[in-house]
Formats: C-alpha cells, sequence, structure tokens
C-alpha cells in the first residue's frame, strides 16, 4: 500500500507544473485536511488525529482549475494512506525529500521536481506538453514581478507619481522626445515621488526637459 | 422453487462473485504494478535530465572530440563558454550517445523565446512507455552586470547610474554565425543579406552583415533586446575598486584590463614599442595578431572584470544609445592595427544601421584610419526580474 502511494506521489508531481512547495514546518489542524503539496492538478492533503479521526492520513486529491486545494477535498481522493507520524519534508535544490511511517514501516524517498516552476530558479523543465500560449501585456501597462517577463518588448523602470514601476516598454526606448525618461537607478531616485518637472532621477536626450507627464504621471521626455 | 435449483444459484453466484473478485485482485495488480513502472520510468527520466542538464552547462569538450566535424572543427581549441548551452553541443553528444542508462535522449528542436517562456531546446527522453520533453534554457551566455554605480560621458557630462534595483544580463560575446544560422533556419528569415556559406572552422566567430533590424529580430527571438552602449561600456571599463560599489566619482581608463592607460600595449603599440604576443592578442585580437594566425584560433580570450570578452579588437560592434542615439558605433575591430586610437574605449561614431560602407557611417575624425566596409557585429541583454 505504502509503495503504491509512493509511487503516486512520484508519478503526481515529478513533471507538475505550478508546483507549491510545503510551509514548513507542516501545520497540523487535528481533524481537518490541510494541504502539503500541490501541483496545478493535484494537491497532496494531510489530516492530523483527532478525538473522531484517530488516525493521521495523506490523502491525494484531484484538484480542478483555479479551485483550492481545500475545495479540492469535496473530490473523492485518488488515494489515501494512513500514517503513524506527521510526514516530515526538506528542500534540496528542487528535489524533495520525503519521509513517511506507515504501520511502523518508516520510508524515506524523494520526488525530483522537473516541472515548470516559477519559484525554482534550474533553467531547465520537463513536460510532455506544448507550452500555453501566455497572454503578452499592453504596452505601457505596468507590470509586476514575473509578470513581467509577459511585456512584448521587455520592461523599463520610470519614476512615478507613485515611486519607481516597470511598464513594459522596450527598454532601449527611454530618453527621446515623448518616450520615457531614462531610468538612472535608486541613487538617483528621491525617497518620495519623483515625478517633478526638471527630476535628476530621469535623463533626457539633448534639447529635451525632463517633465512629469500629468496623464501617465511618471517621467518623461518633452 | 426447487432446492436444487437454489443451490446451484447460489453456487453461481459465488462462482461470479469469486471471480469478479480474483479479477479486481488481478487488475488492481496490473494497476499497481503499472504504477509502479511509471513512477520507476519518471524516476529514470529525471535522472537522465538531470545529466543532461549538467552536460548542457558544462559544455565538456571531452565528451566530443573527435566527431562532429560538420558542427566543429578538430583543429579548433573552442573556449569553454562557446560549448555551454550550444544546441550544437547537444546534437553532436546525442549523435554519439542516443541513451542515458535506459533512457533514450534525441534532439527534438529549438524554442524560440515568447511571452513567459524563455528560448530552449528540446529534448525527448523516452524510458519504456513513458515520453517526456525535456528544455533546457540559456544560462550560459551572458554575465550579470554587477550591481553598483556607473558613468557614461555624453557630450553634456557625465551621466551617473546605477543597477541596484535591476538585474541586466549581457551576451558575454557578440552574436556568432552559429547562431545566427540556427535563427534563420528554425524562423525562416530571409536576411537583406544572404547568410554567407559559413565554414565549419567560423561557426564559433561573430557574425556580421546584418542590418539593425535583424539584429533587434535575433535579440527578440533570444528574449533580448541589442545591448546598449552604457551597459556594455559598464561591463567593459576597469572599476578600479571593485569592492566600492558607491564611487563618488566614477573615473574610466579606456582599456579594460588596467588602470593606468600608458601601460597598455594598445598604447604602447603608438610609440611602436610593441611586438605582438599571442597573451595581447588574447585580450585584443588587433590587425598584427593576424601574424599568429587567424582569429578563428583566438578561442581563450581574457574577459573584462565581468567576464564580457571581444570588447576590443576582433569585430566592430554596434549598440543601442538611449543617451546619445548618434553615438552607437564601437569602430574597434582586427583590421585595426594596435597603435590605433579606435580601440579605446569611449571614442564611438554613429551606423545608419543599413549599410556597410564609408557613407553609412559618421564620426567626427579620422575617418581615413578605418577601412570599409566594415563587418559589423552586435550582442544582446536583457532585463530579469
Amino acid at each position: 500500500m505504502m509503495d503504491l502511494f509512493i509511487a503516486l506521489i512520484i508519478k503526481t508531481w515529478i513533471f507538475a507544473s505550478g508546483v507549491s512547495l510545503p510551509a514548513l514546518p507542516l501545520m497540523e489542524s487535528p481533524g481537518a485536511w490541510v494541504q502539503v503539496l500541490a501541483s496545478d492538478e493535484s494537491c497532496l492533503m494531510y489530516r492530523a488525529t483527532s478525538k473522531t479521526t484517530p488516525q493521521a492520513a495523506l490523502a491525494i486529491y484531484p484538484r480542478r482549475a483555479s479551485s483550492s486545494c481545500i475545495e479540492s477535498i469535496s473530490n473523492h481522493p485518488t488515494s489515501l494512506l494512513t500514517i503513524d507520524q506527521a510526514p516530515k519534508f526538506k528542500l534540496h535544490e528542487n528535489r524533495l525529500e520525503m519521509i513517511l511511517v506507515h504501520d511502523g514501516e518508516e520510508r524515506n524517498f524523494f520526488v525530483p521536481l522537473w516541472g515548470k516552476q516559477d519559484n525554482l530558479k534550474r533553467a531547465a523543465f520537463i513536460s510532455d506538453r506544448p507550452s500555453e500560449n501566455v497572454k503578452f501585456l499592453n504596452p505601457g501597462e505596468e507590470c509586476l514581478g514575473p509578470d513581467c517577463a509577459r511585456c512584448p518588448r521587455g520592461f523599463i523602470h520610470v519614476t512615478s507619481t507613485a515611486g519607481i514601476k516597470r511598464i513594459c516598454h522596450d527598454p532601449n526606448q527611454c530618453g527621446g522626445r515623448n518616450q520615457p525618461a531614462c531610468y538612472l537607478g535608486q541613487d538617483w531616485a528621491p525617497k518620495k515621488s519623483g515625478c517633478i518637472d526638471d527630476s535628476k532621477a530621469g535623463w533626457c536626450q539633448a534639447g529635451l526637459a525632463v517633465r512629469c507627464s500629468k496623464e501617465i504621471e511618471f517621467l518623461v521626455c518633452e | 422453487m426447487p432446492r436444487n435449483g437454489i443451490f446451484k444459484l447460489i453456487t453461481l453466484v459465488f462462482v461470479l462473485l469469486a471471480a469478479a473478485i480474483t479479477v479486481k485482485y488481478f487488475i488492481d495488480k496490473s494497476k499497481t504494478k503499472q504504477l509502479v513502472q511509471e513512477s520507476e520510468s519518471a524516476l529514470a527520466i529525471g535522472r537522465a535530465a538531470s545529466e543532461l542538464l549538467a552536460l548542457w552547462r558544462s559544455g565538456d569538450p571531452a565528451m566530443m572530440a573527435p566527431y562532429c566535424r560538420e558542427l566543429f572543427d578538430p583543429t579548433i581549441i573552442y573556449s569553454a563558454h562557446y560549448m555551454r548551452c550550444n544546441p550544437d553541443y547537444l546534437k553532436c553528444l546525442l549523435s554519439q550517445r542516443p541513451k542515458f542508462d535506459e533512457v533514450e535522449a534525441s534532439w527534438l528542436r529549438v524554442n524560440p523565446a515568447k511571452s513567459g517562456q524563455n528560448w530552449s531546446l528540446s529534448i525527448r527522453l523516452n524510458h519504456k512507455k513513458m515520453s517526456q520533453i525535456l528544455n533546457l534554457e540559456d544560462s550560459c551566455s551572458s554575465v550579470e552586470l554587477p550591481k553598483r554605480r556607473y558613468a557614461f560621458k555624453t557630450n553634456r557630462g557625465d551621466v551617473l547610474w546605477d543597477n541596484f534595483d535591476r538585474s541586466i544580463f549581457i551576451d558575454r560575446s557578440p552574436v556568432s554565425w552559429r547562431e545566427i544560422e540556427e535563427w534563420v533556419n528554425t524562423q525562416n528569415i530571409k536576411l537583406i543579406n544572404q547568410l554567407p556559406e559559413i565554414a565549419t572552422q567560423m561557426r564559433h566567430q561573430p557574425a556580421s552583415g546584418l542590418v539593425q533590424e535583424e539584429m533587434q529580430g535575433f535579440c527578440k527571438y533570444r528574449g533580448k533586446v541589442v545591448a546598449s552602449l552604457p551597459v556594455f561600456e559598464a561591463a567593459s571599463y576597469h572599476p578600479r575598486d571593485v569592492k566600492n560599489i558607491r564611487p563618488k566619482r566614477v573615473v574610466h581608463s579606456p582599456y579594460p584590463w588596467t588602470i593606468y592607460r600608458k601601460n597598455d600595449f594598445l598604447y604602447r603599440a603608438r610609440n611602436k614599442a610593441w611586438r605582438v604576443n599571442r597573451e595581447d592578442c588574447r585580450k585584443a585580437y588587433v590587425a598584427e595578431c593576424m601574424e599568429l594566425g587567424g582569429p578563428e584560433k583566438f578561442s581563450d580570450p581574457v574577459p573584462t572584470w565581468t567576464g564580457i570578452t571581444d570588447t576590443i579588437g576582433g569585430i566592430a560592434e554596434y549598440f543601442v544609445n538611449p543617451f546619445e542615439p548618434n553615438k552607437n558605433f564601437f569602430f574597434s575591430n582586427q583590421k585595426l592595427p594596435a597603435a590605433s586610437p579606435w580601440h579605446e574605449l569611449g571614442r564611438y561614431g554613429s551606423w545608419n544601421g543599413a549599410g556597410f560602407s564609408s557613407n553609412d557611417f559618421t564620426l567626427d575624425d579620422n575617418i581615413n584610419l578605418l577601412e570599409f566596409p566594415i563587418a559589423v557585429g552586435f550582442r544582446c541583454m536583457v532585463e530579469k526580474e
């Protein structure tokens, strides 16, 4: 039974995309299912013992797109394993090590995480499905964090009324007429709003002045 | 119903039940066996992927010679950097070693960068009934510009800038013929100046003959943009004190390897006090270096402090310059003698991005010292999250 469950964990997570790793130490909520490991399609849930559930358990639930793991426990689990104690986890460079104890037998195994993840910097992933066409952001649209990779021609820093922000814009297209002022870095950006006419936080080509655009609220060259 | 009939019915029910249990047992057993086999296959593919990733990143040349003569010239000692994250390397490797333990590995395709996806090489991995695709991304071809203060000299004075809150990566070396050939062939690109026949021994050399739009197109294919001159300079100028990341003044020496301008061989060559030698040609491949062998033989260039190579000599390079758009061309190239003043960082001209004759370039002085047409190279850069 344990072999089967371990095989299922490996098969489910080794190439899964969008894996969320366990938050350690594992939260225990007696009798309630808590999320251990998630991917876009499955959830590994853990239930600690309580008065009504005398045995702890791990279960794999199928996950519907865009639903949380907690919502997925209304489904029938793909597999369930009773365990003697809380599972233990360690993450070493894209390998998740797990220790399970079932019927007094302890098993230590690892799952290499080869699916495409945002939070693991391996620069390699395995997927047997063609990559999804991720929608581009619009030119000029503000982007945050990894979303900036969705800018069609890269992104640029601008000094705005709300501080420094990133917008989708060719990073080489700055400093010219009606272009964003070239961002000179955090040492030159004022602590408060840097979007002030003639600000030193931006740079414009000869003959142009640094202006705070009232419409787009960041430094441009006019 | 007679007793005999009831007995027969009970017996039949028992037999059917036993048969159903037996069938379920064997189906479960078979499913278990299949599941365990699938997880074993998955782990075997994972192990092969780890090995391939390590080879992709290391580009261990010992795995290659003397094979694949259409891709690599056995008379050339390639730099380790050229082999790393190079699809040719894996193509050759897989032609010689198609199996990693029990996993069959075969070349599939290169994938261009697109929204949310980096440029990558896809390798198909098969183990028993399982088939997966390993996608290897480029983690080797560029260096990250160290986070510190920099300065760029303009006609209106120095522009001081920093990248403390930005992660900027610039290509180690100019784009090679191999890379252009890959782009042209996989994306069905028609270049304005048709791609010449590239000899095997020149595939690792900087490409030339592309117009500005094509350079932008190639960099976009790799998920990047054409490198900017301020970033190229920042990656090239000797930083003087590396530990002081916020110097009050940023002082430049025109050669990447020394802070004393007059000590560098390029400056000394102006007084004829220099004799061509291999060490200097590894820093800057200039005209005199041809006596020691063609540029394709100098595959172990001395890098700048950031790790970029081919900064001076070699191929002339086009850069985007947002600070002063009319200064976008670094003329320093392998046809100019060591004594040429064009080998100094900070001395630039302008290229119109369309042609390669003297009419296509503008510069303040010394135009007579240049030989046209000029082979124009380029490199890419990218800002990452």
